[in-house]
């Protein structure tokens, strides 16, 4: 839950162990990138950023195969890895029953030891068996598939890779769009895209408006409420 | 200060209680642990609060207690830094039905169950979104230029305010207990802070489509001999316009239901076929 599985962290790690640094950071990057939007909520993911992440930067320093045309792949991979991964909830699954019976009976070392091994062999050792069996099967398949494909396929590819950000955006809109928020989500876009400001300038507006927003509806909810002498308090004091 | 500042929470509780929760918090990092179709959450619920539990029901007989920690391993699914929050909501919960018995063993369940969607909503708006969002942004900056600051940014950054805020929030939920949400819902708190958190989520997130999103036209027609290219034509309408167009297509794939995966293979398919055509 500290998003150490982030691509843009999870990418440096890997090139860490692989022996290229900046590799891993610059895959890492692309693919936030594109997975900006995954979301982690619920129980099954779309696609799993953390695989696609650690096998395209293998492909980048493994098989030496060039970062442009292997992060759109990768972006697939991952999409596709999704399906294997999301068996990892199956295996966890099997360790239900018996981590019930040890908190009926107050058996908090078997309890914990259940969570410890479930936990390890889900999440860790299956994704790896993942990542392992794709870089080496999948490597040189695609090695092979790269260096064969006529130019405008690799062009298509690369202009995949440019558009497909936008499926993340998209993703983390699903969430949060509505009418009311279109307003404030066509002002960030014209502001970015016409004053080239920075992140720290549109957060800097954005909590301009947000906080705006807030306490104006403080005082319509003030006035609504006229019980609300004694909450207001609560609530200045929860927000200090 | 206020009665609900960090000190205060921490200074009313006795030193062992005050170890307990300390014990709690920490248990709580592992958030994701037996994370499974029937259960989401709960197994890291109950491996969490296990060292609450023994304390609360130090002489309690021991089929009560393996009932509140069965109760613990249900269904539970929260935003990560909410998550903190519920624990000690909970807790104060379970102690309030050990200790006087006012609050029964359905009442816990149904508060429990009525938890999971506002926590989240709230949670996942701040953290998952916006906060999450912003500080990748700035990492990116530098990630994208093979810094190693990035990803040590992003991860130092974003976990920092976390730490603090779980710590915070455990302690908060555990003074007042379910009395908060009562409070925080009628005063319209809850709905001001999401809708909030949307505006502030929703400007950024349109202000990253053009700096993540491009849609690379270089193809060029002639119109009265002289050679036009596409994307200035769209440019001339709306900088930026056809990067809009890209997202606001998927985003309305994905409100079909469209399988996130059909849509990657879609844009492969629109980017060789572009490709194919002199498009790109």
């Amino acid at each position: 839950m500290s998003l150490t599985n982030r691509p843009i962290f999870i990418g440096f790690v890997t090139g860490l162990l692989l022996g290229d640094m900046e590799t891993g950071i610059l895959v890492g990057a692309q693919l936030e990138l594109a997975f900006l939007g995954i979301v982690a909520i619920g129980a099954t993911t779309a696609a799993d950023a953390e695989i696609a992440t650690i096998m395209t930067v293998a492909f980048s320093i493994v098989n030496g195969l060039p970062m442009e045309t292997v992060i759109p792949l990768g972006i697939t991979v991952g999409y596709a890895a999704s399906l294997l991964s999301n068996i990892r909830l199956l295996i966890a699954e099997f360790f239900i029953p018996a981590s019930d019976r040890a908190l009926e009976k107050d058996e908090e070392k078997k309890f914990v030891m259940l969570c410890w091994v479930g936990s390890i062999i889900a999440f860790f050792v299956w994704p790896s068996v993942i990542c392992v069996a794709g870089v080496l099967v999948g490597g040189p398949v695609l090695e092979s598939f790269i260096n064969n494909l006529p130019p405008f396929i690799l062009n298509g590819i690369g202009a995949a890779g440019a558009m497909l950000p936008a499926l993340g955006i998209a993703m983390i809109l699903t969430l949060i769009f509505n009418k009311r928020i279109a307003i404030y989500f066509m002002a960030g876009f014209v502001i970015y895209k016409y004053l080239a400001v920075d992140m720290i300038f549109m957060l800097v507006i954005g909590l301009l408006l947000a906080l705006t927003d807030f306490f104006v509806t403080a005082e319509i909810n003030k006035k609504n409420n006229s019980a609300a002498t004694t909450i207001t308090s609560e609530e200045e004091d929860f927000l200090s | 200060m206020s009665k609900y500042s960090l000190k205060a929470l921490r200074s009313e509780l006795s030193p062992e209680e005050l170890k307990v929760m300390n014990k709690t918090y920490w248990k709580s990092e592992r958030a994701g642990v037996l994370f499974c179709f029937s259960r989401y959450m709960g197994p890291a619920l109950a491996y969490g609060l296990y060292p609450f539990i023994n304390w609360l029901y130090k002489d309690k007989p021991k089929e009560e207690k393996g009932k509140a920690l069965l109760r613990l391993n249900g269904f539970w699914n929260c935003e990560a830094v909410m998550h903190n929050f519920a624990i000690g909501i909970l807790a104060s919960m379970e102690k309030d039905h050990v200790q006087t018995g006012n609050t029964t063993e359905a009442t816990i369940e149904a508060i429990k169950a009525s938890l999971i969607g506002p926590l989240s909503a709230v949670g996942d708006t701040i953290f998952w979104i916006v906060w999450r969002i912003l500080v990748t942004g700035v990492a990116l900056t530098f990630a994208l230029q093979g810094s190693i600051v990035g990803p040590l940014l992003f991860i130092v950054v974003y976990n920092a305010p976390k730490y603090y805020l779980r710590y915070y929030l455990q302690l908060l939920g555990y003074r007042t207990g379910s009395e908060i949400l009562v409070s925080m819902s009628e005063s319209g708190l809850m709905q001001q802070i999401t809708k909030a958190a949307g505006i502030l989520g929703g400007f950024m997130i349109g202000g990253m489509i053009p700096m993540l999103v491009s849609v690379p036209v270089t193809a060029t027609f002639q119109m009265n001999g002289l050679e036009q290219s596409v994307a200035d034509i769209f440019n001339g309408i709306m900088p930026g316009l056809l990067e809009l167009i890209v997202v606001f297509v998927m985003l309305g794939l994905l409100r079909k239901k469209v399988n996130p995966m059909l849509i990657v293979l879609g844009t492969f398919v629109v980017g060789i076929g572009g490709a194919a055509l002199g498009l790109f």
